[in-house]
């Protein structure tokens, strides 16, 4: 029996890759929640007016007006010179450009399906899913390999994450070309390819685009330039130096560009949420004299909790003159720093809040479903979702969480680092500032989420976090079912090389 | 059949009987007159020179008149709408290219016998008959509006219809003179019989009051009244400061004032709140009314329910903490709106209609105003700087003079220079106000400067220091954050030893492993 079924594993192996097996098998799950319908995918919770004023598109006219609790199949493509082309411009504008044109070829040249989107998403999401499991298992064809391009297709097809793919959230691209840089860097690392130039390029393009995917993503600067002095140690690759620290600083200038180009309205938005979602908040006591003795008259604590945008009636007008002359003026991300670091405590709890929508991956407060469905509004799927949701039992709220697992993701990755630089390896190295980059993050995003933005929308803003978190779980298991988390070479294979 | 007949006239009883104890107690309902409807037509809102802030201030004018306006633009005038129920028509042309062109509305005006009034250019052959005289065209042209010892320069014009050579029983109001040296003088407005003509209508200044005296007498509704002075713009996130020392300058000398003001619903618990409030109630004390005024309108969704709501919330906290709203205010949009109107306004019944924004947030349009009790027409009382202010000058409607809430200590200065120079009257609340705001659940009073709530006098002037102990939470819930602080704390210790004896067991572990290694 055995050897039949040993036999037949090997045939199995000879045919199907892991890598293969993997994007097969993602491209089936989601296949089905996109594409077969009723579709699945996200509602709207605000975020897709820019998307859609940017790139010519429009909401159809419809009676229901609660835009978040379905989601929407069909928008309307505009056939005059669209005047707003610029009003935000992001790397999201291609996948959407490109969405669209495939949209106007195979479709309508009026009406936009979001599933276009869906399969821009999922083309490009194919692609990475592979090169990403097989430079996680190479060289092997092991089972332990098998188990691996499973577990890829576990934390990587979630449906947390794939339903993103039919909207117009920028998380959907982010998702994408995260994946992309992880793989260049892992098959950097463990000499996938025989020529390196076209990964370094991959990496440096991937980073590009997904720092300019969104304002918001500036601060992923740091993550990805720390990741880029793995490639430093790379062997064999002339001037290499040189060439990183170009790829470095253009990362580093795509980030200060792309922060810099938010319009005003939403850095107001974005400053007074930080204000009435941040510092007012989670305060144990009452800050109207906290607020006053911070120079900004303290009546503007009554703004507790306020959105910018989605309140009906309100006392005063958030965008109006006497708000931003008595209290946008004042305010910023200086002002911000100052307060929180002498209200140290209040800050340490706006970052146990922001630990426990670390693993809330899943948007809860829109819909997945379309209206036609017979769903709820805001119902939620729980196809697939089983990795996702178990983290989000599990995950335990409190941020000194979130350091330790930094602590002891790089402590363990350190030792690698530390053998291969002895042995004058490059793989360890280049792995681990990986680690690093992508632990940085988890640490840093609740912190800057926080100062930019408060509370408002924080599960959606740590998305970056909860992502960098999961790709470290994938690495982490993979290095101890391949051996390789400290000895980069397992002894076995030494021969083989 | 006998039998259906019955069940069916029991049914009828039955519904009414149930209806008796569903509907709500019977809120002051506006008697409901007849003769108080009027028909506004209009040609065109003429954005392009923002005459819409005229249909709004003519609106008011009409409102405060007690006077229950419809306003229509001419292209959705159906025939029949102008009919009996309505006492008179206004037809107001903003844009002298479009003028009217609605055939249906000017055959039907034609047949219709009630007040008619026309305000702007294209005056009809049929109606300058009617006025009994004889029109000119006068072009490009500067005049200088002449009433009552007082003169308004008005802006230049391109052309102007005057009426002339009218009949002894024809009233005039107010002279336009040109700026050449021959000084040819023509009557502004005109009232023959029923029908009223306009040559202009602006919203401000001497040209408003003469033609609020002119509406006024053709609709035979003119008043005296004092002018209500009154700060506008005020929030609780107001400079509290400015509120008080204004209020304070404002009992020192004698002067009665309103403020106009928004509140919050939610947040109220904060010091910030108290202090609001406690400024609210000196203001209460020194002579002063409180309005609740329109909170900002944004994302609307389409039920009244969330700004009814809102409004109790509103009239709830405010009288928690002793502030007694006497009346509502709102700009004069809220009224053209069916659920702004109804959610709103009418809860109060004493209005103070504020000019329209420059962005109107309508929820649910329809044009049909109500009217209050008494409704204050406002206007910046810099807005009658050319006109002379003598202690015994009264207004034709309900008129408060506005003052925005200055936002900075020079502009308070200001503010009472401005004040102590103007020989105005002032209205005084104390004197001659009763009001009332009812919802479902609150019904508060001002009588003649005494606050009821719920039918029982209320003291304004209590202190905060005890209105804090009236509304104190209590400490429970101190003790139980102070529970999970030491709980996290503990979590903290403990992962921080089990992540100590980890690093040691890993360079332990580390050490042994090589070791292995150098023996082979």
């Amino acid at each position: 029996m055995s050897k039949i079924l040993k036999s037949w594993c090997s045939k199995f192996a000879k045919r199907v890759s892991p890598a293969m097996f993997a994007t097969i098998l993602v491209a089936i799950i989601s296949g089905i929640i996109l594409f077969i319908p009723p579709i699945k995918g996200l509602g709207d919770n605000g975020d897709f007016y820019n998307v859609l004023l940017t790139n010519g598109l429009y909401r159809l006219p419809m009676h229901y007006n609660q835009l978040s609790d379905y989601v929407i199949n069909k928008f309307g493509i505009l056939h005059y010179y669209n005047e707003n082309h610029f009003y935000t411009f992001t790397s999201q504008m291609i996948s959407v450009k490109l969405a669209m044109f495939l949209n106007k070829l195979f479709y309508s040249r009026t009406v936009f399906d979001i599933r276009f989107m869906g399969l821009v998403h999922y083309g490009f999401y194919l692609g990475g899913i592979y090169l990403l499991t097989k430079s996680l298992v190479h060289p092997f064809r092991k089972v332990g390999s098998y188990v691996i391009a499973f577990l890829v297709v576990l934390i990587l097809g979630d449906s947390a994450y794939t339903l993103f793919f039919n909207s117009f959230y920028a998380e959907a691209g982010m998702f994408v070309l995260i994946i992309y840089i992880m793989a260049a860097i892992m098959s950097l690392a463990r000499d996938v390819y025989a020529k390196n130039w076209p990964m370094v390029w991959l990496f440096f393009v991937a980073s590009i685009l997904l720092v300019t995917s969104s304002q918001a993503n500036a601060s992923l600067t740091i993550s990805l330039v720390i990741m880029a002095i793995g490639l430093v140690f790379l062997p064999g690759f002339k001037a290499r130096r040189l060439a990183v620290a170009f790829g470095a600083l253009t990362i580093f200038l795509a980030g200060v560009g792309i922060y810099f180009s938010a319009n005003e309205e939403a850095v107001n938005a974005n400053k007074l949420q930080a204000f009435s979602q941040g510092v007012l908040l989670e305060n144990t006591k009452d800050p109207t004299e906290d607020i006053d003795r911070g120079g900004v008259d303290g009546q503007y604590s009554l703004i507790r909790g306020k959105n910018y945008y989605t309140d009906s009636y309100t006392a005063i007008k958030p965008s109006g003159a006497y708000t931003k002359k008595h209290l946008l003026k004042k305010i910023n991300v200086g002002w911000t720093v100052h307060y929180y670091a002498t209200h140290l405590k209040q800050f340490n709890n706006l970052l146990d809040v922001a630990a426990t929508d670390i693993p809330n991956l899943q948007m809860k407060n829109v819909g997945d479903f379309s209206r036609n469905s017979g769903h709820k509004p805001r119902a939620q799927t729980r196809y697939f979702t089983l990795y996702s949701a178990t983290l989000g039992a599990f995950y335990p709220g409190k941020y000194a969480f979130d350091l330790l697992i930094m602590i002891g993701a790089i402590g363990a990755y350190a030792v690698g680092f530390y053998l291969d630089n002895k042995r004058n390896h490059y793989y360890g190295i280049v792995r681990f500032f990986l680690v690093v980059g992508l632990m940085l993050a988890l640490v840093y995003i609740p912190i800057y989420a926080v100062i930019t933005g408060g509370e408002f929308n924080l599960a959606q803003r740590l998305f970056m976090a909860v992502t960098s978190l999961n790709l470290t779980i994938l690495l982490f298991v993979s290095d101890i079912i391949n051996h390789t988390l400290w000895h980069t070479t397992p002894e076995e294979d030494d021969d083989e090389e | 059949m006998k039998n259906n007949k019955f069940a069916g006239s029991f049914l009828v009883v039955i519904s009414l009987l149930l209806l008796l104890f569903i509907v709500d107690p019977p809120q002051p309902v506006q008697a409901a007159r007849t003769d108080n409807k009027v028909l506004l037509v209009y040609d065109s809102q003429n954005n392009l020179q923002k005459k819409a802030k005229n249909i709004d201030a003519l609106q008011r004018v009409l409102t405060s008149m007690n006077l229950q306006i419809r306003t229509v633009e001419q292209a959705d005038y159906k025939k029949g709408d102008l009919n009996s129920s309505y006492v008179g028509v206004i037809t107001m042309i903003n844009w002298r290219q479009v003028g009217l062109k609605n055939r249906t509305f000017i055959t039907d005006r034609s047949k219709f016998s009630g007040i008619k009034l026309h305000i702007g250019n294209n005056l009809l052959k049929s109606e300058i008959e009617a006025l009994g005289g004889s029109a000119q065209d006068l072009y490009r042209q500067q005049f200088i509006l002449k009433n009552h010892a007082n003169t308004q320069t008005l802006p230049f014009s391109e052309t102007i219809t005057v009426v002339q050579n009218l009949p002894k029983s024809a009233k005039t109001f107010g002279t336009l003179s040109t700026q050449q040296e021959d000084q040819k003088s023509y009557p502004f407005g005109v009232i023959n019989g029923t029908n009223g003509y306009l040559p202009s209508f602006r919203s401000s200044g001497l040209s408003l009051m003469t033609e609020i005296e002119l509406i006024g007498q053709l609709f035979s509704r003119v008043g005296k009244y004092q002018p209500l002075l009154t700060f506008t713009n005020v929030t609780p996130y107001s400079n509290l400061e400015y509120i008080d020392d204004l209020s304070l300058y404002c009992y020192k000398n004698e002067i009665p004032f309103a403020i106009s003001t928004t509140s919050v619903s939610q947040n109220t618990d904060l010091k910030a709140f108290d202090r609001f409030t406690a400024v609210m109630r000196s203001v209460e004390n020194r002579g002063g009314i409180i309005f609740l005024n329109a909170p900002e309108v944004s994302n609307a969704d389409n039920s009244g329910q969330t700004l009814s709501n809102k409004f109790s919330d509103y009239l709830v906290t405010l009288a928690q903490h002793k502030v007694f709203p006497v009346g509502v205010s709102a700009p004069g949009y809220w009224n053209q709106d069916k659920i702004l109107r109804n959610n709103f306004l009418d809860y109060g019944d004493h209005w103070l209609m504020l000019p329209d924004p420059e962005e109107t947030a309508f929820v649910h349009q329809d044009n049909k105003a109500n009217v209050a009790t008494e409704s204050f027409f406002t206007m910046p009382l810099s807005s009658l700087k050319e006109v002379k202010k003598t202690s015994t000058m009264a207004f034709a409607i309900p008129t408060a003079l506005t003052i925005s809430m200055p936002d900075s200590k020079t502009h308070v200065q200001m503010v009472k220079r401005e004040l102590s120079r103007s020989q105005l009257t002032w209205y005084d609340p104390a004197n001659n106000l009763t009001t009332r705001i009812a919802t479902p659940s609150t019904l508060l009073e001002y009588k003649y400067g005494n606050y009821f709530a719920n039918g029982q006098q209320e003291d304004t002037q209590i202190s905060s220091s005890l209105l804090n102990k009236e509304f104190d939470d209590g400490s429970p819930k101190a003790a139980m954050s102070k529970y999970f602080r030491v709980q996290g704390n503990v979590f903290m210790v403990f992962f921080v030893i089990v992540t100590v004896v980890l690093l040691v067991f890993i360079y332990l572990g580390q050490r042994v492993y090589w070791n292995n290694f150098r023996r082979k």
